[in-house]
């Protein structure tokens, strides 16, 4: 078993992953965002992100009329906290993440099905029309996320019989799950979008809903929501390199450097996913989810099995 | 000046845009600047850039924006008339006349984020209906639900187009909101997600001089209606490189060629299909014939505002949004205001 990060510096290496994780989505979305636009904007985009936070920093966070002032706070700061506890489970080496619990897929899962109540008390809170519908359409379309990724999760423990995480990367060292499953990642890709509400899924702050959930926030609670989205979506690119991608497995670099350069990839996946990808409808999508891929889902974890019994 | 408040000035301009009368899609221009960044929250801006005329509702609209805005948010109203009467809102803006307001944006921003000084409101801090004092809990509905307690309708019960009984939530928006034409507004009722009725109602938008360069034809119009499309669909950075080649004239057609190409990949003509059917053509066939930039293609006449409408029921709202827009003129007139 892996070492056991110390556990007061756990939250403290956890948020520091995911700053830096965030940090780096911002950085990545700007970059592949101005490719697409034929922006070209040069070195001044890494001090891009910092600048815009700033500009929260600096602004005063509005009030609406008789807002849930205890949510408002709380739902940033748990959406926060889900994707800081979805991370412990990365395994970063053979030797090192923070807490490499023998039930890593179910604690991963737990903090994703919460997602759906941060969420909802986010759009909630504000007491506005936009964020409330933004927050519905969320919801509506979340189960389908849920047990989607439930099933390619099981389906990449299959192979390890283990559902703790470093066992499942040790299970990838002659063959990544990215081969041996191969509707994983895509399927996991698709989770990802949705829990971050990013790109072709951003059903929960959307531009159609003026910013859906977020709408109302200014100030630091807006840079608070926008760092934990950017950071729910570096905490599943983690995730996806671990399981999918081989984790630390490479030649020549060190485990963590692979990790980081597979976590990067997969954030570029996502970025450009959330470019050059059209929002989908809710209703729509919940359609698409329930009679494609979750039979995709069920295929994925057919395959598993079957490949298992070999 | 703090570190802070350095790196702030320097940030790109989150800018809410206000197209008011006389500014067609001008302002959707303004996008294809790296230094700005338009926003659809007025809560999310350091500037309202308030394009155009603002006179009778298309005003008061406005003052409820403006005091939607941070406290320390600024003002820029960008006019070819300086001296027409103006809304309280606009009482102490920034006035700019020019074709290019990009650099007053910024001056703004820059002011707003290191100096910043409380803004005024221009309304009573008061709710906008009046308190109707019914209901089990004075809201002015039955039970826990319904009324319009604090200026803002509550959820009701009520059946749905299965059937059942769910809260039915009542919501009026515009004419400022992203995928509304100029002096738009809708009343709709919704039930989860889903449009149950929907009212278009065209604003007045005024007589008056129009912003140097706000009509537009051909391929530039096209770029802009579909800029405005593509932040709608969620694709800023598609939409920004349509801004920027409308605003270098359209003249690039191999460019104009590969959006479009960019676009019909996104699967945005695919989120388009089968929505908002009206006379056998929906509105994938709307946007595939503005991908085409052909003046030759045509528009099909501005429908009226009830025909709009009654097309809303029954969709997902970003669908209701998607039909509004895809009617859209590209100029001035709206599609309340257009004859039948």
């Amino acid at each position: 078993m892996s070492n056991h990060a110390d556990i007061w510096a756990a939250p403290l290496l956890a948020a520091g992953i995911l700053a830096v994780g965030a940090y780096t989505v911002a950085v990545i979305h700007l970059a592949v965002g101005g490719w697409l636009a034929q922006a070209r904007p040069g070195v001044g985009l890494l001090l891009q992100p910092a600048r815009s936070a700033a500009v929260l920093m600096a602004q005063p966070a509005t009030a609406t009329e008789r807002p849930d002032r205890a949510m408002a706070a709380l739902s940033p700061a748990l959406y926060a906290a889900l994707a800081a506890v979805a991370v412990t489970v990365v395994p970063w080496s053979r030797s090192f993440s923070i807490a490499d619990v023998e039930t890593g897929i179910v604690l991963w899962g737990t903090a994703e099905a919460l997602v759906i109540v941060a969420m909802f008390l986010h759009g909630w809170s504000s007491n506005s029309h936009q964020p409330l519908l933004a927050a519905y359409r969320f919801v509506a379309a979340g189960v389908s996320y849920l047990l989607l990724s439930m099933f390619v999760l099981i389906a990449a423990a299959i192979p390890a019989e283990s559902l703790q995480l470093s066992r499942i990367v040790e299970s990838q060292a002659g063959l990544w799950n990215v081969v041996r499953q191969p509707l994983g990642l895509p399927l996991f890709v698709v989770v990802a979008l949705g829990s971050a509400t990013w790109g072709p899924l951003d059903l929960a702050d959307g531009s159609d809903v003026s910013g859906g959930t977020a709408a109302e926030a200014s100030g630091i609670p807006g840079l608070v929501w926008m760092w934990a989205r950017a950071a729910m979506l570096a905490a599943f690119a983690a995730m996806s390199a671990a399981v999918f991608l081989g984790g630390w497995h490479g030649p020549v670099l060190p485990g963590p450097a692979w990790m980081a350069v597979k976590t990067v990839a997969m954030i570029t996946v996502l970025s450009a996913a959330g470019h050059l990808l059209a929002r989908v409808p809710a209703e729509r999508f919940v359609t698409w989810a329930w009679v494609v891929l979750l039979p995709l889902g069920f295929a994925d974890l057919a395959i598993a099995g079957l490949g298992s019994l070999r | 000046m703090t570190v802070l408040r350095r790196l702030a000035q320097d940030a790109p301009a989150p800018v809410f845009v206000a197209r008011g009368g006389g500014a067609g899609l001008l302002p959707v221009e303004l996008q294809a600047d790296p230094r700005l960044r338009m926003v659809g929250s007025a809560r999310h801006a350091t500037v309202l850039l308030a394009a155009g005329r603002f006179a009778g509702a298309m005003g008061d609209a406005l003052d409820r924006v403006h005091d939607q805005l941070p406290s320390t948010g600024a003002v820029v109203w960008w006019t070819a008339d300086p001296d027409a009467a103006r809304p309280p809102s606009l009482a102490e803006a920034t006035v700019f006349g020019g074709p290019d307001p990009v650099e007053a944006v910024l001056a703004a921003h820059r002011r707003a984020v290191s100096q910043p000084g409380a803004r005024r409101a221009v309304l009573a801090d008061e709710p906008p209906h009046p308190f109707e004092g019914r209901g089990d809990h004075g809201q002015g509905g039955e039970g826990m639900m319904g009324g319009v307690p604090f200026g803002r309708a509550m959820a009701m019960t009520a059946d749905d187009r299965d059937g059942l009984a769910l809260d039915q939530l009542p919501l009026q928006l515009g004419p400022f909101l992203l995928g509304l034409p100029n002096g738009v507004r809708v009343s709709a009722v919704l039930q989860g997600g889903v449009v149950q009725e929907a009212e278009l109602e065209g604003l007045d938008l005024g007589e008056g001089r129009a912003l140097a360069g706000a009509d537009a034809t051909g391929a530039r119009a096209d770029l802009r209606w579909l800029a405005e499309a593509l932040r709608l669909g969620g694709l800023d950075a598609l939409a920004r490189r349509a801004a920027r080649l409308a605003r270098a004239g359209a003249t690039d057609a191999a460019a104009c060629a590969r959006v479009a190409k960019l676009v019909r990949r996104s699967g945005l003509p695919a989120a388009w299909s089968k929505v908002g059917v009206v006379e056998g053509e929906d509105a994938r066939s709307r946007l595939e014939r503005r991908l085409r930039f052909d003046p030759r293609a045509g528009g099909r006449r501005p429908l009226p505002a009830d025909r709009i409408g009654r097309a809303l029921a029954g969709q997902d709202w970003s669908d209701a949004l998607v039909t509004i827009w895809s009617f859209a003129s590209v100029g001035e007139r709206a599609p309340a205001a257009a004859a039948p």
